[in-house]
């Protein structure tokens, strides 16, 4: 199996996280979509597409997938990757994420699965733990394979510092109210945060991905350790 | 029989001092009841089989919306021979020795609630009797069968009275039994109750209190724990109410009836 | 006025979030409360108290943790209620033997509690103790049958580790003690459609769609669940593209028709008039399916048509190559 390297772009990366932010008490999966650089070369996860925060079942999967091959077809890119953030924060593959990932290596040679590992979220660090294989052969890939960048990782934290993470919409919004665009046009980082508010700039100040809103008068505090809440350590942290 | 007219006086001090005397004597003794009561041990077994056999009554009445073979498996759950949850109650102990090893908190607790009634009650319907008695209070504005005639004109022996005309006693009691809403209204007036128990207090006390009457006394106690129903003959019951259900599934035909009402719809 | 119009719409946004959990929002909204009107919310000052020390658990917020904490004291002391949000603190923090002394305390002094039992449950989650944790559950369920709580809790669990076949069951009760929840009704129809029953499956899904024909699950559920049973048959256009690697071949359905009816695969308007009862009861079911089908492609079409944005266009491509 060539040893193909993975980057991913802002727009991606934000949905990820903005979706397992905005639902950090369950379990959150979505299918990545990019391209590969011919045979063997890095693939470019272009996009994300959150699926879901409640229980999955095959039947959203594959309305959800067939409607996403369709947006790709148009986009001209692949459904080629999965990723998953656990309730509790682990960064194993459970037996979901195989038989999801095992589908899509149906389907693409170059499919890979992403686990988010909440802890690597408020320090800033790439946050995706990566896996690739085929059919039930599933086995970790070096971090250094995985580009994620900074500039890439800092907008993705404006989202969370700037609490526009809680427009995300994945498949289970959707379905309950069809309105709602599970493409999510407004999580591409074209769209700058514009919003005016005094704390705006106060915000930029701190530092990346610490919140505001909900401490004013509270004053600085210690953090909170220990916990049963997986990734909500990540939104945890943003919260002084 | 010409009618009697009541003088006004007797509306203001005798049945409306009654009346608000009355509200307010139940309304305390609710109270009184909450600070006097001790914790209630709930038997645990009682609580399952209670609950198994609602599930039992569910399962009768929403049968139809499970597939057959759901139902099935949950019928034989309960009902099959010798190892069906039916087949097999709990021992109930004899009701005679239930009594004589009754916890003695539990029978403390009866036996103050019991006197906070007998107490209070009795004590309302006395000061009533020795202020206001032989008194007529009311007339009952429909026409009334002569058997009404012991009921409403308690402490008033006279043969010849008409019907209609109600005594003081027979309003005390009156107000007694129909005071459960207006106390529950007055008790609910901060607000929803704050703890589930007062909740479940003011349920509980809604039942027992008609059926006390203040002079019933200890020996009627419903669904007090400690009574134990034979749970053999619940259980036989539940069985064979079970057993002759039929399943007919209510889905059987939904997909017809889907598109005859879309068509329908359309055709508005 | 202004105040009492923002104290109404934070109030208002708190107890809608109330029952989800959203505990950043639920931190975010009660925390302006509690920090502005607290002293204007009366007796619901106490019920927001616990949400929004609950969500602080969630969150890991220390201060306010231990400011809810203290305020609710003041009021509550030593009541089982109050001692059981000690516990979820202790929980949150990682303490879950002081949690457990503390609820097996409580459970000496009330053994019916029931809360305070599924406490239990919650700490062999947390310390991700997954089958200690369906054991209990189970043992949970033979005493309290009829907690709806615990029994779709149950089911969550057996779905997340693909039980499916136990999972369904869990559901079956869901569905038999409240059947008019749509939540169940699909999730049912869905573990259904998971474990093979296709016609059961859409039964559930029309149900579901008899309570509420707008909604987009059991429309594409019936899809689904047609296509699995008539495949060919009922979709003019196969959308073996639109399903990648379908578990079962379309023609592998439950359905006794063997006789591979000359109904045209292709048409959806021919209906073949068979002279044996056999295959015009499977012909009239398909000839149900079709019409069904057509039915809820246009009922999806109709919700796509109004909504914009891209996503709805490639939905309606979508629907476009299915037939609508």
């Amino acid at each position: 199996m060539p040893e193909r390297s993975y980057r991913f772009s802002s727009a991606a990366y934000s949905k990820i996280l903005s979706h397992a932010s905005k639902y950090s008490c369950s379990t959150v999966g979505g299918v990545l979509v990019g391209r590969s650089e011919g045979k063997g070369g890095e693939v470019t996860y272009t996009d994300a597409f959150p699926l879901f925060h409640t229980s999955i079942l095959p039947p959203l999967l594959k309305v959800a997938f067939s409607l996403i091959e369709q947006y790709c077809k148009q986009e001209g890119v692949t459904l080629c990757g999965y990723y998953q953030a656990n309730a509790d924060a682990t960064t194993t593959m459970n037996v979901v994420s195989k038989a999801i990932a095992d589908r899509l290596t149906a389907n693409c040679n170059f499919a890979a699965v992403f686990m988010l590992d909440a802890e690597k979220v408020p320090e800033g660090q790439p946050a995706l733990k990566c896996y690739a294989g085929s059919r039930g052969d599933w086995s970790s890939v070096s971090a250094s394979r995985v580009h994620i960048g900074e500039d890439v990782i800092d907008s993705a934290g404006e989202y969370i510092s700037s609490e526009r993470y809680v427009d995300i919409v994945d498949f289970d919004n959707h379905f309950e109210c069809p309105e709602l665009d599970w493409t999510n046009p407004e999580f591409t980082p074209t769209t700058t945060a514009t919003t005016a508010d005094e704390g705006e700039s106060a915000r930029r100040r701190r530092p990346r991905g610490s919140r505001e809103g909900v401490t004013e008068g509270m004053g600085e505090g210690g953090q909170e350790g220990g916990g049963n809440d997986g990734h909500s350590d990540s939104t945890r942290a943003l919260v002084d | 029989m010409e009618p009697i007219t009541l003088d006004e006086n007797i509306c203001y001090y005798v049945l409306i001092p009654i009346f608000i005397v009355c509200i307010m004597v139940s309304f305390l003794r609710q109270k009184i009841l909450v600070v006097l009561k001790s914790d209630t041990k709930v038997d645990l077994k009682e609580v399952k089989n209670s609950q198994l056999l609602t599930r039992a009554k569910v399962l009768r009445v929403n049968a139809d919306f499970l597939p057959e073979k759901a139902f099935r498996s949950r019928k034989a759950f309960f009902n099959k021979k010798d190892t069906g949850a039916f087949w097999n109650p709990p021992d109930t102990p004899n009701p005679l020795q239930a009594m004589a090893t009754q916890d003695p908190t539990q029978v403390m607790g009866m036996l103050k609630s019991q006197m906070a009634f007998v107490i209070l009650n009795g004590g309302l319907a006395y000061w009533v009797h020795f202020l206001f008695s032989g008194f007529l209070v009311a007339k009952a504005p429909f026409p009334l069968t002569y058997k009404f005639k012991f009921m409403l004109q308690r402490g008033v022996d006279l043969s010849s009275l008409d019907v209609t005309y109600v005594s003081s006693l027979s309003w005390y009691f009156f107000i007694l039994f129909a005071s459960g809403g207006i106390v529950s209204l007055l008790l609910n007036l901060r607000g929803a109750p704050q703890h589930e128990q007062e909740a479940q207090d003011i349920q509980a006390m809604d039942m027992i209190n008609p059926m006390m009457g203040g002079m019933a006394g200890p020996t009627a106690m419903p669904g007090m724990p400690g009574s134990q129903p034979d749970l053999k003959k619940v259980y036989q019951q539940e069985r064979d109410n079970l057993d002759i259900v039929s399943h007919d599934f209510a889905l059987a035909t939904v997909e017809q009836r889907l598109v005859q009402k879309w068509t329908k719809q359309k055709q508005h | 006025m202004d105040e009492a119009g923002t104290q109404m719409t934070l109030l208002r946004k708190l107890k809608e979030r109330m029952s989800t959990r959203r505990p950043d929002e639920i931190l975010r909204y009660g925390s302006q409360l509690l920090r502005r009107y607290s002293n204007r919310l009366h007796d619901e000052l106490y019920t927001i108290l616990e949400h929004v020390l609950l969500a602080a658990c969630d969150m890991g917020h220390r201060q306010w943790i231990d400011y809810c904490m203290s305020a609710l004291r003041s009021k509550f002391a030593g009541s089982i209620r109050l001692r059981r949000l000690e516990g979820m603190v202790k929980e949150a923090q990682g303490d879950y033997q002081g949690a457990k002394q503390i609820y097996q305390k409580i459970l000496e002094e009330k053994p019916e509690d029931m809360l305070t039992r599924k406490r239990f449950i919650a700490l062999y989650k947390g310390q991700r103790r997954m089958a200690e944790c369906v054991d209990y559950l189970n043992k949970y369920l033979e005493e309290f049958v009829t907690d709806t709580e615990a029994w779709h809790e149950l089911g969550e669990i057996y779905i997340s580790d693909n039980c499916l076949s136990k999972a369904t069951f869990c559901f079956e009760e869901l569905v038999m003690y409240d059947h008019r929840n749509p939540y169940y009704v699909i999730t049912y129809a869905e573990l259904l459609y998971a474990t093979g029953e296709y016609e059961l499956s859409r039964k559930y899904y029309c149900f579901a769609l008899e309570m509420d024909d707008r909604n987009t699950r059991a429309l594409w559920g019936i899809l689904l669940a047609n296509e699995q049973l008539h495949g060919s048959k009922v979709f003019p256009i196969a959308s073996s593209a639109a399903s990648p690697a379908t578990d079962k071949p379309p023609t592998s359905s439950k359905r006794k028709d063997g006789h591979g009816s000359s109904s045209a695969a292709n048409s959806p308007a021919t209906q073949s008039v068979t002279p044996s009862t056999t295959q015009s009861s499977s012909t009239r079911e398909e000839h149900t399916a079709r019409v069904l089908t057509k039915m809820a492609l246009a009922k999806l079409k109709e919700v796509y048509v109004r909504v914009k944005g891209g996503h709805a266009q490639s939905t309606l491509a979508v629907l476009q190559d299915m037939g609508a």
